[in-house]
């Protein structure tokens, strides 16, 4: 058993070995709320009210032994529902308490409520709903066709975390200021007054909410210290009560209690909406290591509180979705990801005590959730990246690493300031934002590949029988014609997918404020409007750029076998693809030997480069609901598999339905050169004009072992950053390991794998996406 | 000009670091377990790995683009084969641009060659791999057609001329996985104070000699225990006199 102590050994079993569970409590509670407040009051206000009713009566509960307190379900794995955002259909409810993977066993009576309670009230009322209704015809069309993906549709804007604001100030300390702000309010030259007042008013009510909800647990602590015999216990019981008298009304004064603060404040967030991604402590090892100093509590307890926050994170699953999407989800990993390492606000190195104290933790706890990465920087000293790649070689895809000068270029690039850039982190899967002070919106993947085999067939999908695209033609005399048709179809499929973002911003604007969010995030309080509305210092959407590296090879072996050396016309080629390279031996041989991405090739990656540039170019700067602008990321979490299975063959040789390319990895088995060839060829793409890119690398463990291993781990690592890569992760597990955990799952069901930005037990995932790891080119020799 | 069947980017068995690694095609010794049977014959061979001529220039270029990573892990070029020393005037002018350019480079050799052309390459060359297949002349022409004579003669004249050597030992049963081979070469290791890698023989090149067309004679060997291994090692180090 796996935990520094035998408390944290006790509650790390109980963690993994419980099985998920669904709670119906918090879509009762908020039903009733609504019921009662809606239309009384204005939609700020009845969001806090019901958050408020929430945290005030809903049933909590102190684990045994545990010493951080706080759940977002019931217990651990409960996940709760959030009907007014998406509503499951009693339907949904039996897959998810049926199916083999994944699943969240759902009680005969909370089904019955679902249907008698949840479903006749929100049925038409959910933002999903509202969503569905304002789309346009086209953009429904390209999103069934697996144009894209929208992030908005079954839970809110996410994408962000904690700064360090809630470790200096309580939520007393915040109600004044909010007060403070409504006296200030002018009503006569400030025409949003009212609407800032509004939000003032919900603000408040959720500092009450969250203050409350701590005196609960504080109650709770006390009256469980009074039966209990053990007097070890009874003293942390009390102890517990103590802290949570101190917190979330007041600043912590300890390390105990800065953890048990940003435990309350992230319950707070994942229970008023259900934010992609959850939220995250960010970086960790920076917020805590002033009450490492000033506490002096030493290594062993520091560790035995942080394993448990480890836990507390590990046991709240992904709340489940609805719908086609529940169908295909295949994960309970929440995305919160943990920066550790990096640089200081003041721009030093930020490797401090606490930092070295959470890799032990990562590598004991070695769970999913929370996801832990670093950030190497130029100044992160050698011993902190050598026991990084130690921890990383292990083969179980933790930490990834990140770049920290690239965070830092990326996020000025965007326009932050340089404090602001230095305390910056890659959340979720590797986006970059500032902590506590952007709103940093992921909207959804975007199928580059399938633009391509649109633009072929003159704008007509074969996948779903539509005209989706321009009318561009099909005969194209030579490949900057073609090039040319590719661009212009490019655009009309981001702009559909921008036009449908501005309307669900808006939805989420006027329906779905986040007071309590707003609280934590700067500058809301200070503008005085919600974090949903803009009122984040800044404000930036993403849109994830997927299959880079099949389309570099579709258009390479495009513009090589027809264009170059005309080995065959385009309509032979054409006609191979619509037959899925059947009977054409000759073509799909001579597709596959063109020049191929991930090879430090410049004909393949010029390719890359211009589609790229393109994407990239086009999206960016392009102006947000909320104030702020477009820009991209690389990245494609497990969504590589589904845009693959919407288009047939490609001219890169690869087959229909098959997954495209993931993150920025070459495709599979094209690049032949190993590491260093793959990850010139990554570096030829601009990073830092992106939000984050994604890049994994498989190795055999012959590769990196001993000494030798680690240093060469360690220059990789810092050759693609000083090439200004943005990420780069590693999974060392041998081929006939992953085949024989598909044959034999039950002897294999602690074994994790880095998927794509994000780790996974390899039993949870689809046969599909086992097989797809298990084909990723390992790279050996 | 040389026939160069693959040239491996990402190297890291052959010499500290991370390396590339050039293999010249060709090589006078004929040993019966060679894993990398393409680089034997002097001539191009038909299929994937028969070999591509290539100017030094052109293979300074490919070994160029990963310098960073050599800088990063303190590694660079090996060039092995093959015999490199079988093509003394190709090496010498693919070693000097990347010296010139300041490149760490290694040589793979077998040491059958002529001294001259080992004191050509010495100047252009940070770290020789030496094999020492056999201390044993007879045998070592047994199993690789050649006497070991002139190698030992010229690991003696690299040593004396302040080369930096490093040892490498296939450790083969059926060859030389015996002890009284390790003690006699662990005198060698005394005499110049070399260090020595042992490298544990396996079977991942045979499926190239079907691919060549070739028969493998080596079916009867096998790789050592890692007991034995351990066992060796402990020999060349001294700890076991």
């Amino acid at each position: 058993m796996r935990g520094y102590t035998e408390r944290t050994k006790k509650l790390r079993e109980k963690s993994v070995s419980t099985a998920p569970t669904l709670s119906i409590e918090r879509a009762r509670s908020f039903t009733a709320s609504y019921k009662q407040y809606e239309g009384s009051c204005d939609v700020p206000v009845l969001r806090a009210r019901a958050f408020y009713d929430y945290m005030t009566t809903r049933e909590i509960h102190i684990e045994d032994g545990e010493l951080i307190v706080g759940e977002k379900g019931v217990s651990a794995q409960c996940a709760p529902t959030f009907p007014e955002l998406c509503c499951h259909s009693v339907e949904d409810m039996r897959v998810m308490n049926d199916r083999e993977l994944i699943n969240f066993k759902v009680s005969e009576d909370d089904i019955r409520i679902q249907r008698e309670e949840i479903i006749p009230y929100w049925g038409m009322r959910s933002i999903r709903e509202k969503i569905m209704r304002s789309m346009s015809q086209e953009w429904k069309d390209c999103y069934s066709a697996g144009m894209f993906t929208e992030f908005m549709e079954q839970r809110g804007p996410g994408h962000t975390g904690c700064g360090g604001n809630i470790y200096k100030k309580g939520f007393s300390d915040f109600k004044a200021e909010i007060e403070a702000c409504l006296e200030c309010l002018d009503f006569k030259r400030d025409l949003d007054a009212y609407d800032k007042r509004t939000e003032y008013e919900a603000m408040k009510i959720c500092c009450d909410a969250i203050i409350k909800y701590g005196e609960r647990y504080a109650a709770l602590a006390a009256k469980m210290a009074e039966s209990e015999q053990d007097p070890v216990r009874r003293a942390e019981l009390l102890q517990i009560a103590e802290n949570c008298r101190v917190v979330p009304a007041k600043a912590p004064q300890t390390f105990w209690q800065a953890l048990q603060m940003y435990w309350f404040v992230h319950i707070g967030v994942t229970t008023e909406v259900n934010p992609w991604d959850a939220f995250t402590p960010g970086r960790l090892d920076q917020h805590l290591f002033p009450f490492y100093e000033k506490d002096s509590i030493g290594y062993d307890m520091a560790r035995e509180l942080l394993e448990c926050l480890w836990i507390k994170f590990n046991n709240q699953p992904a709340p489940p979705k609805v719908g086609i999407t529940l169908k295909e989800s295949s994960t309970y990993t929440d995305f919160a990801n943990i920066n550790t390492g990096g640089i200081t606000e003041s721009g030093q190195n930020g490797v401090n005590a606490v930092s070295y104290i959470i890799l032990d933790v990562m590598e004991e706890m070695r769970l999913l959730q929370p996801s832990s990465n670093v950030q190497i920087s130029r100044k992160t000293p050698p011993r902190f990246l050598n026991r990084a790649c130690e921890i990383s070689r292990q083969g179980w895809g933790q930490p990834a690493f990140y770049n920290t000068e690239a965070i830092v270029a990326e996020l000025l690039n965007a326009g932050k300031s340089i404090e602001d850039a230095r305390c910056g982190s890659a959340t979720g899967c590797v986006e970059t934002g500032c902590l506590g002070k952007e709103s940093y919106v992921l909207t959804g993947y975007f199928n580059i590949p399938k633009v391509l085999a649109i633009t072929l067939n003159d704008g007509f999908d074969t996948y779903t029988n539509k005209q989706l695209g321009l009318r561009t033609g099909t005969e194209f005399a030579t490949y900057e014609a073609l090039y040319d048709a590719f661009v212009r179809q490019m655009h009309h499929f981001i702009d559909i997918k921008i036009q449908g973002n501005n309307i669900i911003e808006k939805i989420f604007a006027k329906y779905m404020p986040v007071p309590f969010l707003s609280i934590v995030m700067d500058d809301c309080i200070k503008k005085g409007v919600d974090y949903n509305a803009g009122g984040a210092r800044y404000n930036t959407n993403y849109i994830q750029g997927v299959g880079i590296g099949t389309i570099t090879d579709s258009l390479s072996a495009l513009r090589y076998c027809v264009y170059d050396k005309k080995m065959f016309s385009l309509s032979a080629l054409r006609a191979a693809l619509a037959n899925d390279f059947e009977g054409a031996a000759d073509i799909l041989d001579a597709v596959n030997n063109a020049p191929k991405y991930g090879n430090d090739d410049d004909y393949a990656d010029s390719i890359m480069k211009a589609v790229f540039d393109e994407y990239c170019d086009y999206i960016t700067g392009t102006p947000t609901v909320k104030g702020g602008v477009y820009k991209v990321d690389m990245l494609p979490t497990t969504c590589h598999v589904y845009f693959g299975s919407v288009i047939g063959a490609l001219p890169c040789g690869r087959k229909a339905q098959k997954p495209v390319s993931e993150g920025i990895s070459p495709e599979k088995g094209a690049d032949r050169h190993g590491p260093t060839a793959v990850i010139n060829s990554c570096a030829k793409m601009d990073h830092l004009k992106t939000g984050g890119t994604l890049l994994n690398q498989k190795f055999t463990p012959s590769v990196l072992k001993g000494e030798e291993g680690i240093n060469n781990l360690g220059a990789l690592i810092k050759t693609y950053f000083e090439l200004d890569g943005h990420h780069i992760q590693f999974n060392v597990i041998d081929r006939a390991t992953l085949l024989d955990a598909q044959k034999r799952p039950e002897e294999y069901r602690e074994l994790i794998v880095r998927v794509a930005g994000y780790s996974d037990y390899f039993c949870n995932l689809s046969k599909a996406l086992q097989d797809e790891i298990i084909e990723r080119t390992e790279q050996s020799f | 000009m040389a026939l160069i069947t693959n040239i491996q980017r990402f190297s890291v068995h052959d010499g500290p670091g991370i390396r590339t690694t050039v293999f010249l095609k060709g090589c006078p010794l004929h040993c019966e377990w060679c894993h990398n049977p393409e680089t034997q014959r002097f001539e191009r061979e038909c299929g994937e790995l028969g070999g591509r001529e290539y100017t030094a220039r052109e293979v300074f270029e490919i070994v160029k683009r990963d310098e960073a990573f050599y800088i990063n892990s303190g590694g660079g070029v090996t060039f092995g084969g093959g015999e490199p020393m079988a093509q003394a005037d190709f090496l010498c002018e693919a070693l000097r641009l990347c010296r010139e350019d300041g490149l760490h480079c290694a040589v793979d050799t077998s040491g059958f060659a002529p001294f001259e052309d080992f004191e050509r390459a010495l100047k252009l060359t940070d770290l020789f791999l030496f094999d020492i297949k056999h201390p044993d002349n007879e045998a070592h022409k047994r199993f690789t057609g050649e006497g070991n004579s002139l190698i030992l003669d010229n690991l003696r004249r690299l040593c004396a001329a302040g080369a930096a050597v490093r040892i490498r030992v296939p450790v083969i049963v059926g060859v030389n996985a015996d002890e009284a081979v390790f003690y006699d070469i662990a005198k060698i290791l005394r005499e110049y104070r070399l260090k020595a890698e042992l490298l544990p023989y396996h079977a991942y090149g045979v499926h190239k000699y079907a691919a060549l067309g070739r028969e493998y004679k080596g079916g009867a060997f096998c790789a050592p225990s890692d007991e034995a291994m351990a066992h060796y090692r402990s020999i060349l180090e001294g700890l076991l006199l």
